[in-house]
């Protein structure tokens, strides 16, 4: 029996995020053959194919090269990613989009619907769900293992984010929001995988018009797993050690992020004890980078018809759920300074 | 409206003079920024950050055109700030820039005799730490824009206190590593000035001609102890240790500085302790094969040797811990050994500066923002210290 032909993969924007991730992960997939290289720029695609030592197209508009793919990574900034992702669903090529699906719910029901209309599939690309520790611990949740949710602690802090090339990501209409989207969806998306929907959410950030760069985020849910609240901090000007504490009827699960081979456990039973949860025979995410088995389950829904792990659908839930935190936010209190001058003046 | 260019926007000193000059409001603020990633702390105002490469001279001038006012509080490599200082002074002169106002550092008047009293128009010590000649050579090239035609102020702070402190955190981290010990019970005095006393006194230079040329100390109104500081410190800690105490001496023997001396034989120690050390020694064992021998071999090494190696050091004692070099922070120590007091009498007089602030002001200040961006104090705090 011949094997299939490959997936002729081209990959929309040639920023940091492609030249770190899934262009190694492209070049690493035996089921790939990258054909195209796109971006406004067509010398940095180029610089990205010569680094690389392929013979791609290089374009500058993406809508030349979609005769020569059978599917695309959508790498760009936010404000783009309907545009190209129709463009590419209606000319029948699978596309691979960059997290958030989309700006807001308006756009990202388009692309759902250019999806259902198209022979192509569309993933979205929340990296961490291929992260061992989240898979297990939805497995886990799933089965009941750790009794019912009292409640969960969330934060990530950094002083510094990432400095895309464009610059786009400090421009609220072009991400489609703030810190909440740049950084805080990858736990989002999570947080569904692992709860579902919440019932009820409310935010707390400290945007005066830009993106927020320090944000408070509340979600209570009452469902099958519990009723509890989840809270969530992030911050791009404080430095805070990032992870996930979870107190259960059972006991308490950690995950610092950083650690995702397994999920740190401390059994009310026995206080003192930490088990690390493991899945005997292997893990279902071990060695390959997220990024490796993120497009590998993209050509496997291409390719085999498989339904990628984060659907179209599920990536149009964290815009939702982004949506419904923005509409119910209030404004982050950052006036040290009021209450302190009291005493000196 | 005047328009002002605050080269380091991004950093701690230059966001919150931008925050400062955007609450005053009678300043039209242009932010210049290395990064955008560096620049998050500005970026929900929703204002225009540009992002300035100060080596770039073309760059320079398209910010400079239309600005009546520049400040520089850009850091980075010693040769990015001298550099980038001399395009940022000559762009300015041709520029008609009416007033350049550069954030220097006591560290520019070198190391002086502990105990001392620093005036604005001391002159430099003979001794200086590699940073601290970096700000001199720049306060030199401002004071040569300054006799080329460009009206120019420096103003030198000592360490930064107040919300986003790196320098606070510092201490705080040290106290809660253990590793911070206070010399003399805490009575050497602190030399702070809060961040937001500096924006104002940064504000004070932009519009005040009398200090022309002039480099000058800004400081809190007062100076209070590194046992106030700790005091202040600890109640934003579960479990505040009670730093151990030195005397002087103790100190100045723990932080004794010895020149190091080229010699083939020092280099050959140095190769030997890079090669055993433990960063090295732990990604030997993590090897597989490597590791393996590793554990073989082990029962043929010496009792001595074996105490080096990774998760079988014996533990600690504590008692010997408090009285070995490595256990407290040198650069902690050193700074409360120079017990250096700023005199910013100038300040006052020649730019109308007035401090905002005192100390107790900058530590609520410092509480009031710690509280709230690391969520101490809340159910989430117990929770996540678990990580």
């Amino acid at each position: 029996m011949s094997q299939p032909d490959p997936l002729r993969l081209g990959l929309i924007g040639a920023g940091l995020i492609t030249e770190g991730a899934h262009l190694p992960a492209a070049l690493a997939s035996p089921r790939v053959r990258l054909t195209a290289i796109v971006d406004p720029v067509a010398e940095r695609a180029e610089q990205l194919a010569e680094s690389a030592g392929i013979e791609a197209r290089i374009a500058s508009d993406y809508a030349s090269v979609l005769d020569d793919v059978d599917a695309v990574v959508i790498a760009t900034p936010n404000h783009t990613h309907l545009e190209i992702a129709i463009a590419c669903l209606e000319a029948g090529v699978s596309t691979l989009i960059e997290k958030p699906l989309a700006r807001s719910v308006t756009e990202g029901e388009a692309i759902v619907r250019a999806e259902q209309a198209s022979r192509g599939v569309v993933a979205v690309g929340y990296c961490t769900r291929f992260w061992e520790s989240v898979a297990l611990l939805q497995e886990l949740l799933t089965a009941g293992f750790f009794g019912e949710v009292r409640g969960f602690d969330y934060q990530f802090g950094a002083m510094r984010g990432w400095s895309s090339r464009s610059g786009f990501h400090l421009d609220r209409d072009a991400v489609g929001g703030g810190l909440l989207v740049t950084t805080g969806t990858h736990f989002l998306d999570r947080m569904l995988y692992w709860f579902g929907t919440p019932r009820e959410v409310s935010l707390l950030d400290d945007s005066r018009g830009g993106p927020e760069a320090n944000a408070l985020a509340t979600a209570r849910f009452d469902g099958t797993l519990g009723a509890f609240e989840g809270r969530i901090r992030l911050s791009r000007t404080v430095a805070l050690q990032p992870g996930f504490a979870m107190d259960t009827t059972r006991g308490t699960v950690l995950l610092r992020d950083g650690e995702h081979e397994s999920l740190r456990f401390r059994p009310h039973e026995q206080p003192g004890l930490e088990c690390a949860l493991t899945r005997s025979g292997g893990a279902r995410f071990g060695g390959d980078s997220m990024y490796q088995h993120q497009l590998d389950d993209f050509v496997g829904a291409c390719l085999d018809g498989t339904t990628p792990m984060v659907p179209v659908e599920q990536g149009l839930d964290v815009v939702r759920l982004v949506e419904a935190f923005y509409t119910n936010r209030s404004p982050l209190r950052m006036d040290w300074y009021d209450s302190a001058r009291g005493v000196a003046q | 409206m005047k328009t002002v260019a605050v080269f380091g926007a991004g950093g701690f000193v230059g966001s919150t003079l931008v925050e400062h000059l955007l609450a005053v409001g009678s300043w039209q603020v242009r932010p210049c920024i290395h990064s955008s990633g560096g620049a998050w702390r500005l970026a929900p105002h929703g204002i225009e950050l540009h992002t300035v490469d100060v080596t770039d001279r073309a760059q320079v001038q398209g910010i400079l055109r239309d600005c009546s006012h520049v400040v520089n509080a850009s850091r980075g490599e010693r040769d990015v700030m001298l550099e980038g200082l001399q395009i940022l002074l000559e762009e300015s002169r041709a520029a008609g820039i009416e007033r350049f106002v550069h954030l220097s550092s006591v560290s520019a008047y070198g190391v002086r005799a502990p105990g001392s009293l620093l005036r604005s128009a001391d002159p430099p010590a003979e001794e200086l730490t590699g940073y601290g000649r970096t700000k001199l050579e720049q306060d030199q090239m401002v004071e040569s824009a300054q006799d080329k035609g460009l009206a120019c102020v420096a103003l030198a702070p000592p360490y930064i206190s107040g919300a986003y402190s790196g320098f606070l955190l510092q201490v705080m981290q040290a106290m809660h590593d253990g590793t911070l010990a206070l010399i003399d019970g805490g009575a050497l005095p602190c030399s702070l000035i809060d961040v937001q006393n500096l924006a104002i006194a940064l504000e004070s230079a932009l519009v005040c001609e009398r200090a022309d040329g002039r480099r000058l100390l800004v400081t809190d109104d007062d100076t209070r102890t590194w046992g106030d500081l700790v005091g202040a410190l600890r109640a934003l800690s579960d479990d505040p240790p009670a730093p151990p105490t030195l005397s002087r001496d103790e100190a100045t023997r723990l932080t004794a500085q010895v020149e190091p001396r080229a010699s083939f034989g020092a280099s050959l120690r140095t190769l030997g302790s890079i090669l055993t050390g433990p960063a090295t020694r732990r990604a030997l064992a993590d090897d597989p094969l490597i590791g393996r021998a590793y554990a073989l071999a082990s029962g043929a090494v010496p009792e001595s040797l074996k105490r080096r190696i990774p998760g079988r050091r014996p533990a600690a004692n504590p008692a010997a811990r408090a009285s070995a070099t490595t256990a407290f922070d040198r650069h902690l120590l050193e700074v409360q050994l120079r017990a250096i007091r700023h005199d910013c009498k100038d300040a006052r007089e020649q730019l109308g500066y007035r401090p905002a602030l005192d100390f107790d002001g900058s530590m609520r200040a410092f509480a009031s923002w710690y509280r709230a961006t690391h969520g101490f104090g809340t159910d989430s705090w117990a929770a996540l210290r678990q990580l």
